[in-house]
């Protein structure tokens, strides 16, 4: 019902706003427009231009403050990118608590030698400095939406930008410079946890409104701000639990978005980005900007490493004022104390195995025989905790404690601390395999290896047991077990016995179609006098000759 | 062509034997394996084990049950029921007065796939009507229960005089002994004021001049018990009657069945009435101090 409404209000409202506010103020083109010069949209950052720039829909890092300011809700952290020394913008998010954040951003940009008319040799270098002091915020701050799940997942933002000094140096013309200001505006929807939408307007101030939305040069002369629309989604098709495509430990993000102008064309950009565990990144995407005249698509590229506080970035891209191609750095820090509110910083629980047989590698891969394990911790007030998506009893202490029945083979154990709209996911990787009581086990020669091996077997069902059976390992193998274990250990497909097959296996004979399989395979043969003798024992030098049509020598 | 004809027997002779031979060799080959496997050269289960193991598809296999890497998708999580269920919940009754006294029942059928057995505990947070947040249901057949270990918990409060009025959701939880925790919630609408939701004529209209017989009905909804309802009261002033007229629910005077919902007053039409479109005010007040009323037109033609 909710999600309906950002449908049917938000997005209308801001299309409305777009059509009243955005359009009247675009501009009357002048210096810097003739150039294709817009000194207050700054789309920098490596992980957004390793994306071809299609960042407003995801917008999850700080370079929201550029993008799409209603992603700054999410983000956290301070970026420093170099294009080149001359060329440097800070960007910072800082969360103040209750689903909100400040974002302050610093842009100095310098384009020179841009030719003004071709065969002179005339050119223009452009420097502009641009501040950037942003909020963001999910509106849970007011208390009748705070534990309202819509709001969670709905992000608004808003900047307001400064141009406090743009210098324009024209080949035989005075050089001139100027200051102005403007407002971005930002939605960003996350209708799941694997996509997202968003909407941002950047540049919307109506002309001369409170003395902005318009650049104002010292000669004079007032020059229009072209203003921008946004329209942008993302989605992470391949993740974690959650994702449409679940990959452990690799995520693809794929991000696309539509930049709207009124006087000139709509570009597209498209990106992507791959990682390894969260850690290694790489990025490629499809990137329209403007020119002086036309349109510039490239293909951008971009690596990225995170460490947990620290990243560096990496992107390719061109730059479409001098048609040259760049490669940015960006530095990245997430300062860990810059978390307001801490309910959901808990260790992960712990899981406890009455009989743990071994544990592997890591703590969390148990290899256990129960039928069961319990999972239990404590959680700070107000926590709820799921598992499997079931709700767990938090006791009055905080502590929850419960118990996960396993099936044979493998588990996973997804565990979820929950409060108001936030969530944090813990899994656990649980092996069960059966437990097999073997009978004979003093007279057995390397009688771990076979334990593990029928345990194995067991597991995988190839080997029917009931857990009270004792399994005799010293004991012949009787023709039927055999051919029910060759079938399905090769998965081959069982046929349907209509009719008796022999004298003693009859259709409806529990082995029968086992018994059909490997017989029309010739793997195992009947007696002359029209038996099969399901319980006769195979002699080693029958079950050589089987084996080795597998491939298996003595 | 004696010497080709006697070469052709030859040959016939040597391929029936081999026939006969082969066909022996292959039927006796499982009698044969047999007497090999009784003269004890069996070969043993935990043999057979070791070499499906060692097949390609066995190890590929077994390798991909013991990755930590390989496998361990949403599909591997456990989808087993093993909350407890929470049939239904409700407050009896739905409507009642912040008054500290009037009892609410509320009840709660609940199940757990382990069991009754299995219920740790069903507790409702009855803040909302300002009393506990962590009060506990029973299902002992006592305090209100009708009957013990049935899987209907009960608990018996009331509304604080404190509280505004309004609906109030009271949330109940179940636990059992696994740890697992169930929730659903009930609603109350607490009030003061019983509402009139019924009031009628009969007959609807009347003849002026007739000295006829009416019967007022009222139909009372009394936050709380009907019990609790003090007085109903029709304003007749406007046919002769000097006083409010008491409405009856003791199954006498006109009123169908006592202790109902519905009251009851019985009346002589004057004569003297005129014709037209009489609006009689009909009101209710209960032992809270609530106050409800309505009014209700008898139409009078010539």
């Amino acid at each position: 019902m909710k999600s309906h409404l950002i449908f049917k209000i938000i997005f209308p409202s801001l299309v409305i706003f777009n059509l009243l506010f955005v359009i009247p103020a675009m501009p009357v083109y002048a210096q810097l427009g003739e150039l294709g010069i817009n000194p207050l949209q700054v789309e920098i950052g490596s992980r957004p231009l390793g994306m071809g720039g299609a960042f407003a829909g995801l917008a999850d890092d700080m370079n929201a403050i550029l993008y799409n300011p209603g992603g700054l809700a999410w983000a956290k952290g301070i970026s420093l990118t170099l294009k080149n020394f001359e060329d440097i913008t800070a960007v910072q998010a800082y969360p103040t608590g209750f689903g909100s954040s400040l974002g302050l951003a610093v842009s100095a940009n310098r384009i020179s030698d841009i030719p003004l008319r071709t065969g002179t040799g005339e050119v223009a270098n452009s420097s502009s400095d641009v501040i950037f002091l942003s909020y963001g915020t999910k509106l849970t701050f007011i208390p009748a939406l705070y534990k309202n799940p819509f709001f969670q997942r709905l992000g608004l933002g808003m900047n307001i930008k400064g141009l406090m000094g743009q210098t324009l140096r024209r080949t035989n013309q005075r050089d001139i410079s100027a200051t102005g200001w403007d407002v971005d505006l930002g939605v960003l929807w996350k209708g799941e946890e694997w996509w997202s939408a968003g909407v941002s307007l950047q540049n919307i101030l109506p002309a001369e409104t409170l003395g902005g939305g318009i650049i104002k040069w010292d000669s004079g002369e007032e020059e229009g701000i072209p203003a921008v629309g946004k329209l942008a989604a993302s989605a992470r098709v391949i993740g974690d639990i959650g994702s449409p495509i679940f990959m452990e430990g690799r995520e693809l993000l794929l991000a696309g978005e539509l930049n709207l102008f009124r006087s000139r064309s709509m570009l597209l950009r498209l990106g992507g980005e791959w990682n390894f565990g969260k850690r290694y990144y790489i990025r490629t995407g499809f990137m329209q900007q403007h020119k002086t005249k036309g349109i510039s698509s490239d293909i951008n590229f971009g690596i990225g490493i995170r460490l947990e506080r620290w990243g560096i970035d990496l992107a390719s891209y061109r730059e479409p004022i001098q048609d040259q191609r760049w490669l940015v750095v960006s530095f990245l820090y997430f300062p860990k104390e810059w978390i307001v509110i801490r309910e959901l910083d808990i260790e992960k629980p712990a899981v406890m195995i009455e009989k743990p047989i071994e544990m592997i590698s890591l703590a969390d891969n148990i290899v256990t025989y129960d039928d069961k394990i319990e999972v239990f911790g404590k959680v700070k007030p107000g926590v709820d905790v799921y598992i499997n998506g079931l709700r767990a009893h938090v006791a009055p202490d905080n502590s929850f404690r419960v118990v996960v029945p396993l099936r044979l083979e493998k588990n996973l154990i997804v565990v979820e601390a929950r409060y108001n709209g936030e969530k944090k996911v813990w899994k656990y990787k649980v092996l069960r395999k059966a437990r097999v009581k073997i009978a004979d086990q003093e007279k057995v020669k390397d009688l771990e290896k076979k334990r593990e091996a029928v345990e194995s077997l067991v597991t995988m069902g190839v080997i029917e047991i009931t857990p009270e059976a004792e399994f005799v390992m010293e004991a012949g193998v009787t023709r039927g077990e055999l051919a029910s274990w060759l079938v399905r250990a090769a998965e081959m497909k069982l046929p349907e016995v209509k009719k008796d097959l022999f004298v003693d296996v009859p259709r409806d004979h529990p082995l029968a179609p086992y018994i059909k399989v490997v017989t029309d395979l010739k793997l195992l043969r009947p007696f002359p006098d029209g038996t099969f003798r399901p319980g006769a024992i195979v002699s080693k030098e029958e079950g050589e000759a089987i084996f080795a049509k597998f491939g298996v020598a003595r | 062509m004696i010497t080709q004809n006697s070469k052709l027997k030859t040959q016939k002779y040597c391929c029936f034997a081999l026939c006969v031979l082969s066909i022996t060799l292959v039927l006796s080959g499982p009698v044969y394996a047999q007497q090999k496997a009784e003269a004890g050269e069996a070969l043993t289960r935990g043999e057979a084990v070791v070499r499906i193991s060692a097949t390609d598809f066995m190890k590929k296999k077994i390798g991909e049950l013991l990755s930590w890497t390989i496998g361990y998708d949403i599909s591997k999580v456990s989808r087993v029921r093993l909350t407890p269920t929470i049939n239904y919940i409700k407050a009896v009754p739905r409507k009642a007065p912040p008054d500290g006294r009037t009892i609410i029942e509320i009840l709660a059928s609940v199940d757990d796939p382990g069991g009754l057995k299995n219920i740790v505990g069903v507790r409702a947070d009855l803040s909302s009507i300002g009393r506990l947040p962590n009060t506990m249901l029973v299902d002992n057949g006592l305090f209100g229960d009708e009957k013990a270990s049935d899987g209907i918990y009960t608990l018996q409060t009331s509304a604080s005089p404190m509280i505004k009025h309004g609906v109030k959701e009271v949330p109940v939880a179940v636990a059992n002994k696994k740890g697992w925790l169930a929730l659903a919630k009930t609603s109350l609408d607490i009030r003061r004021n019983p509402d009139i939701i019924g009031a009628r004529f009969t007959p609807e209209r009347v003849r002026a001049g007739s000295r006829s017989s009416v019967t007022l009905t009222v139909e009372i909804d009394n936050p709380g018990r009907i019990e609790d309802v003090e007085k109903v009261t029709a304003d007749l002033r406007a046919f002769g009657y000097p006083d409010l007229a008491l409405l009856r629910n003791d199954g006498r005077g006109g009123d169908a069945v006592a202790g109902d919902d519905i009251f009851s007053v019985q009346f002589l039409f004057p004569e003297f009435v005129k014709e037209g479109e009489y609006s009689i005010r009909v009101g209710a007040s209960n032992l809270v101090g609530g106050y409800g009323f309505t009014d209700v037109v008898l139409k009078v033609y010539k």
